[in-house]
């Protein structure tokens, strides 16, 4: 008991161990590679399908895969070397705000926490979805002390993903009333931004919220006919959140919210994960101070879930509905 | 420009910096590649030409410079000045080259040399604009080891 008491022990303390073992044992999925990498041979032109017009709602990654590929990088190697910026700038974001003022066995075992919430699945399964990108960028303007940078980071989050960001952005005033002026500025900057790129592209292209909007009566079909399997997340995440006595009514709203949102779009649990994740942070970060002990046991739900997740026993999500022509 | 931009921008090159290296070093590892056979070359076959040198020679300090930033502002500082200097010597070189091949008026009519020059001007503008902290923050460590 001591022994496998000792290798569990062993396991929780190396967060990045953990992260390259379940991506190695389950892989990584890469998103809208073809659609990306033909869209970015020429942005100002309108080269996708109807159902994937709302990749011109992420000019960041866009731009960034069409740079490369007008560098002389071919498509896959422009598409990949975005994905790793990402990744890169989302890890710097993950060590500032967790890292910070903190030992790293405590560090470490917040990482594990976080490691085992559906975060580590939306990560390693939606490559290619800009969520890197948005979360880096939201990572980092959380813990910034300087009144300019939150206004580009907000700006940026905005190209990276324009609905998304806008919900974690206002989430984010909620969780932080102090901050409503910077993240104000950033959002019309950001959507200024936006919509200065998307009023170019003629026709105009499908958004995610007009796809949403068109499909809500779908969308919320597939909901009813699953509903456990949909709030099996969100359900566990509130459980967590009251068992650490960090449910406030602001994140109440923000779980609310983050539901509401998750059941008109087309990845549930990613849609929900993401715009839950200023909460998921603090509650791993709560879990690793107050009880480090259960972390020990906690990280084969890594495994587990996305094992589960590659079953689609635990794993809510949409399904591709093509428009209409 | 007051004291807290400056300060705002000096806290901000290393990050900046990191961007550029992160947009850059993929397209240059590309044309290595190329000029040395590796991938199929749609060019000029020499690893060696001077252009490509000093592209690699400017990314390198850059790429230093970005490094010492992190642990010796000052020293980063100062190795991003010098491939500001390096910089300056890859401009000079294509405005040679280019002005041997086609005359100077119609080297003056390329964008790209207006693009270099202007990126030149606003990088070394800021280096320059943020010497103080630097130089500061210098001063601090010493101060510090003196303590």
């Amino acid at each position: 008991m001591a022994g496998l008491s000792r290798s569990f022990d062993f396991m929780a303390r190396r967060p990045w161990l953990l992260a390259a073992l379940v991506a190695i044992a389950y892989g990584v999925r890469l998103n809208d590679t073809r659609e990306l990498v033909d869209a970015a041979v020429d942005p100002y032109r309108m080269a996708l399908p109807p159902e994937r017009e709302f990749l011109y709602g992420s000019p960041l990654p866009l731009f960034l895969v069409s740079y490369f590929i007008h560098q002389g990088l071919p498509g896959m190697a422009a598409y990949i070397w975005v994905q790793v910026m990402g990744a890169a700038l989302f890890l710097v974001g993950l060590h500032r705000v967790v890292g910070r003022g903190v030992s790293r066995e405590t560090r470490n075992l917040t990482l594990t926490v976080l490691l085992t919430s559906p975060l580590l699945v939306t990560l390693l399964w939606w490559i290619g979805k800009s969520d890197l990108y948005l979360l880096g960028f939201f990572l980092l303007l959380t813990c910034t002390q300087s009144q300019a940078s939150p206004v580009g980071l907000a700006s940026l989050m905005i190209v990276s993903h324009g609905e998304l960001a806008t919900i974690v952005l206002l989430m984010h005033g909620l969780l932080t009333p102090g901050r409503w002026r910077a993240i104000a500025v950033g959002l019309i900057v950001g959507h200024a931004m936006l919509a200065g790129y998307t009023g170019m592209l003629s026709p105009q292209p499908t958004s995610r919220a007009d796809f949403a909007w068109q499909h809500a009566a779908e969308l919320i079909g597939i909901f009813a006919a699953t509903p456990l399997l949909h709030l099996v997340t969100p359900a566990t995440l509130t459980v967590i959140y009251a068992a650490m006595r960090t449910l406030t009514w602001r994140a109440v709203t923000v779980l609310a919210v983050a539901l509401g949102f998750a059941i008109v779009a087309q990845d549930f649990t990613r849609v929900f994960t993401i715009i839950s994740t200023p909460l998921l942070i603090d509650a791993a970060r709560t879990i690793a101070v107050s009880r480090p002990s259960a972390v020990t046991w906690l990280w084969p739900l890594a495994f587990i879930q996305v094992h589960l997740a590659g079953t689609n026993l635990l794993w809510a999500h949409g399904q591709d509905i093509r428009i209409a022509p | 420009m007051t004291v807290s931009t400056r300060r705002w921008l000096a806290g901000v090159l290393p990050s900046l910096t990191i961007a550029l290296l992160a947009l850059w070093w993929p397209p240059m590892a590309m044309l290595l590649a190329a000029k040395a056979g590796l991938v199929h070359d749609t060019g000029f076959p020499r690893l060696f030409d001077p252009s490509t040198l000093g592209s690699l020679l400017e990314l390198m300090l850059l790429t230093a410079g970005a490094l010492l930033m992190q642990t010796h502002p000052r020293d980063g500082w100062v190795v991003l000045a010098w491939s500001r200097a390096a910089a300056f010597l890859r401009l000079t070189w294509g405005v040679f080259v280019l002005s041997r091949l086609n005359g100077i008026a119609a080297t003056l009519h390329e964008r790209v040399i207006w693009d270099s020059a202007a990126m030149l001007v606003v990088s070394g503008g800021l280096l320059a604009y943020v010497r103080s902290e630097f130089l500061a923050s210098r001063a601090s460590e010493d101060q510090l080891n003196r303590d």
